[in-house]
């Protein structure tokens, strides 16, 4: 059970930072994980095993949206963007978090840790 | 530099690269190792270190193969519980009914063993089918650890057909003591005795089985 809520909490978590990055500009994979790893100065680094398939569930769902160009090397990159249906996802997916910390913190008083 | 693409594809398992959508899947796993490649360069290390560093990001290829088909096929829609408790209990349940009635069959149609044909007769196919149990034990934890389940999990699915069969008999007690609650002390030998037999006895052979099965496995979780 307890492995369940761990992965249901780290599925929920992965998604909601994928979608906060690409809210700010289209990314692809490389730059999302880069990206995670800078921003949380190496406290988060995603599995790339668990990275690709997470993009893509949130393709299959209508989330992101997927599409080849041109990246600042020249080369061709998967790069991805937020449908308007990822945007609208978004927000409730922020407040859920925020009340779940927030419940955690009444709990466990882990805002002060 | 390397094929990346080339690469990619060798690990990732070329049958399934055959379709447009997973040859872009590779195109787009081999761009990153082309990213991830170029930044160890550009760290100084050499260039075969960078490209064993690169692959080793990704670690377990057949696990990612897998993963990402699941999130492509929408695989996930079959929950947790489904996958790792009620498939693989429902599927031993049934095989194991089927077997009884098979050896039902078998003993008392016409074509049955002569030696068969004594006082113990109406006992061999369930003494037959309590001697197999230990197999549909061991199903039950195959087949629920090949879908990810937990060990509780995993333990309740090779229990199943005990647990269903005690669930049985405990419906069974409640009807007794609500509907011939006068005649209840005549039925309590049998009933005990049907609850021991069809669902203890069967329910230890069926650990027993998943016992024996988890030992011939490597105990590292898939």
């Amino acid at each position: 059970m307890v492995k369940r809520i761990r992965a249901g909490i780290a599925r929920g978590s992965a998604e909601l930072v994928i979608l906060s990055l690409l809210v700010e500009r289209p990314l692809y994979g490389f730059e999302i994980s880069k990206r995670i790893e800078e921003r949380t100065q190496g406290a988060l680094r995603f599995e790339l095993a668990s990275l690709y398939p997470m993009l893509y569930d949130l393709e299959r769902r209508g989330l992101v949206k997927g599409q080849w160009q041109p990246s600042s090397t020249g080369r061709d990159r998967r790069y991805y963007s937020l449908t308007p249906k990822g945007k609208a996802q978004l927000a409730p997916l922020r407040r859920e978090w925020r009340s779940f910390f927030q419940a955690l913190d009444c709990l466990a008083g882990v805002g002060d840790a | 530099m390397p094929d990346w693409p080339a690469l990619v594809q060798e690990r990732f398992g070329a049958a399934d690269a055959n379709s447009a959508g997973d040859a872009e899947i590779v195109a787009e796993l081999a761009a990153h190792l082309e990213d991830r490649y170029e930044e160890l360069c550009g760290q100084g290390m050499c260039e075969s270190d960078a490209i064993s560093r690169a692959l080793g990001d990704f670690q377990n290829w057949s696990v990612l193969a897998k993963r990402i088909h699941r999130a492509t096929d929408g695989e996930e829609t079959m929950n947790y519980r489904t996958r790792t408790l009620w498939m693989p209990g429902l599927v031993i349940l049934t095989a194991s009914m089927v077997w009884l009635w098979v050896l039902q069959r078998m003993t008392f149609g016409p074509g049955m063993p002569a030696p068969w044909l004594h006082a113990s007769l109406s006992f061999m196919p369930y003494l037959v089918w309590l001697i197999s149990q230990p197999l549909f034990g061991a199903a039950g934890a195959y087949l629920s650890r090949r879908a990810g389940a937990e060990r509780r999990t995993e333990l309740t699915a090779s229990l199943f057909p005990a647990i269903v069969m005690f669930g049985m008999w405990v419906v069974l007690i409640a009807c007794i003591v609500v509907t011939r609650y006068s005649h209840v002390s005549h039925q309590w030998p049998l009933v005990l005795a049907g609850t021991l037999f069809w669902s203890v006895l069967p329910g230890l052979l069926l650990l027993l089985g998943r016992s024996l099965y988890l030992r011939t496995q490597n105990f590292a979780r898939p």
